[in-house]
């Protein structure tokens, strides 16, 4: 069952034509990263699809209904979630406030979900009184994340996920994010810019260059593919 | 429940229960000064409050709020004079209207930041007041008298409509700084578009913001409308009484529940003392405390209690 399906689609700033005809899928209960150069799309992509950009053209499919007239706040409501680039928290309010906004729409089942995020994240829990603009950079990607969770997304979208974050604090998020799919059994589109980390924690991927997709398909293999080593890893 | 907040509460209590004190110490005392410089106070401690909680917590400076003082003041004044409805309904009508020609704008003139927003405000006073000032039904120039109240505690009602509303104001902000609803708020203050991405319609609630700022504003027009018993375009939208709601708002504390109220009091007795005590140099006064203030009290009085 496809979660996201999104065809044809182009959209852009001003006259700036950003994404150029993306063709894009998510199953459900899978982990797929885009990653490509600095101005590919990557992010603009992730809006578009949030609705906080209005796309030019193309459809964009959730659970096969039409979802791209649809405001962010309906998305939200139909299981769409965003963990923004820059984290994008209330660096005002204390980290409890930031998950209860996160759960702003779901507010009958709040207790639960900020119990079930602070499982996944206990150091949140003990941070639960402190602003969240107090908390180092790897508390605050947890936040980011835990704030989209208390939304019990279908499809958790991530931007990304490594940005100024030592490596061990990464491994430690990605693990947490496939425990997270596993048992919760959401799907997760990942935009990521460290390319080994984005093909090991994926089963598919896409490469975007110049707001197009140039290259995809299963991570492993892409991993082996000549191109993807000599531009993105560095090998050869 | 802060302390300063308890403070607050109870000083409010105090003012509740002043006219009977000025009541038993009989005529010694001046009664009509005393009230009239804690009625402005009160005045200036709703309109710092309705402002705090569009600007301290949902992000947006409305430089130009008295726009809506000037609404609820005309409103209340045209249908008292040529409806003769009671005092209180008038008042009341005056703060519906306000609010609800802030709703209808709200959408467009929020699509506007800080000092954008700040100017675009500002622009809307400016233009109600020439437009009151160029119809007939407004009274034009010549402004509206308005009949002396006479009848129920006389001496005291203003200052208790003013007490009350103080009082309204203060409850909202601290409603707004405890719940779910002041969530959203504050989470647009920080940043919008991550408000917008955990689902709230931001657009809705800045436009309740927006409303419940004008609401407040508009009855504290309405009050002030037949508190002075005359009124004009110059009088209900002047651009001094945004700029001494701000100052009172900054000396306070931006955000804070309790900072506003003593923001409006400390500049209120400050400046009286300033106007008794140095006649011809007042406003030159006036203006270094507004600039120490501002200097060594950044985040306002109730800062400093932080």
């Amino acid at each position: 069952m496809k979660v996201l399906e999104v065809s044809d689609l182009s959209a852009g700033y001003g006259d700036v034509e950003i994404l150029k005809s993306i063709n894009l899928y998510v199953n459900e209960g899978e982990i797929v990263a885009i990653f490509g150069s600095n101005g590919s799309g990557k992010s603009t992509f992730l809006k578009v699809v949030a609705g906080l950009l209005k796309p030019w053209g193309g459809t964009i499919k959730f659970y096969d209904h039409n979802i791209e007239e649809l405001p962010p706040q309906e998305r939200v409501k139909r299981g769409i979630a965003l963990a923004a680039e820059g984290r994008q928290l209330f660096l005002g309010m204390s980290v409890e406030e930031n998950l209860l906004m996160g759960g702003w729409l779901r507010r009958k089942e709040i207790k639960d979900n900020l119990e079930k995020v602070y499982s996944y994240f206990p150091q949140l829990r003990e941070k639960r009184k402190t602003l969240a603009g107090d908390l180092s950079g790897g508390q605050q990607q947890m936040l980011s994340i835990g704030r989209a969770l208390m939304a019990k997304p279908k499809l958790l979208m991530i931007d990304e996920l490594s940005l100024g974050l030592a490596p061990a604090v990464v491994d430690r998020l990605a693990e947490v994010l496939k425990s997270i799919r596993d048992k919760e059994g959401i799907s997760i589109l990942l935009v990521e810019q460290e390319v080994s980390l984005a093909l090991d924690i994926s089963e598919r991927s896409y490469v975007f260059d110049l707001g197009e997709i140039v290259e995809e398909g299963p991570s492993p293999e892409l991993k082996r593919r000549d191109s993807i080593r000599k531009t993105y890893l560095s090998v050869g | 429940m802060g302390k300063l907040e308890k403070a607050s509460v109870g000083f409010l209590i105090l003012l509740g229960l002043l006219p009977i004190l000025l009541e038993l110490l009989g005529e010694g005392i001046p009664k009509g000064y005393i009230l009239r410089i804690l009625s402005s106070a009160l005045m200036l401690s709703s309109l710092a409050l309705a402002q705090n909680v569009l600007l301290g917590y949902t992000g947006y400076p409305a430089f130009g709020s008295v726009a809506f003082f000037g609404i609820g003041g005309y409103t209340s004044a045209i249908l008292s004079k040529n409806f003769e409805v009671p005092l209180w309904f008038s008042i009341s009508l005056g703060g519906v209207m306000a609010s609800v020609v802030a709703f209808l704008i709200a959408p467009v003139l929020m699509r506007l930041k800080s000092h954008y927003f700040a100017i675009a405000t500002l622009a809307l006073q400016l233009a109600l007041g020439e437009m009151v000032a160029n119809l007939e039904f407004t009274g034009g120039t010549d402004g509206i008298n308005l009949p002396i109240y006479r009848g129920f505690m006389e001496d005291y009602i203003f200052y208790f409509l003013f007490l009350s509303l103080a009082v309204f104001s203060f409850g909202v902000n601290l409603y707004v700084d405890r719940s779910v609803f002041g969530y959203a708020l504050k989470a647009i203050r920080e940043d919008e578009v991550a408000a917008e991405s955990t689902g709230v319609n931001t657009v809705l609630f800045k436009s309740y913001s927006f409303s419940i700022m004008a609401f407040i504003t508009g009855l504290c027009g309405g009050i002030y409308a037949f508190w002075i018993t005359y009124i004009d375009p110059v009088s209900m939208f002047d651009p001094l009484l945004s700029v001494k709601l701000f100052v009172a708002l900054l000396l306070g504390g931006v955000g804070t529940v309790a900072g506003p109220l003593w923001g409006a009091f400390g500049l209120e007795l400050v400046s009286e003392i300033v106007w008794s005590e140095f006649t011809q140099i007042h406003g030159v006064v006036l203006g270094l405390l507004i600039v120490l203030a501002v200097l060594f009290l950044p985040r306002g009085l109730a800062g400093v209690r932080r």
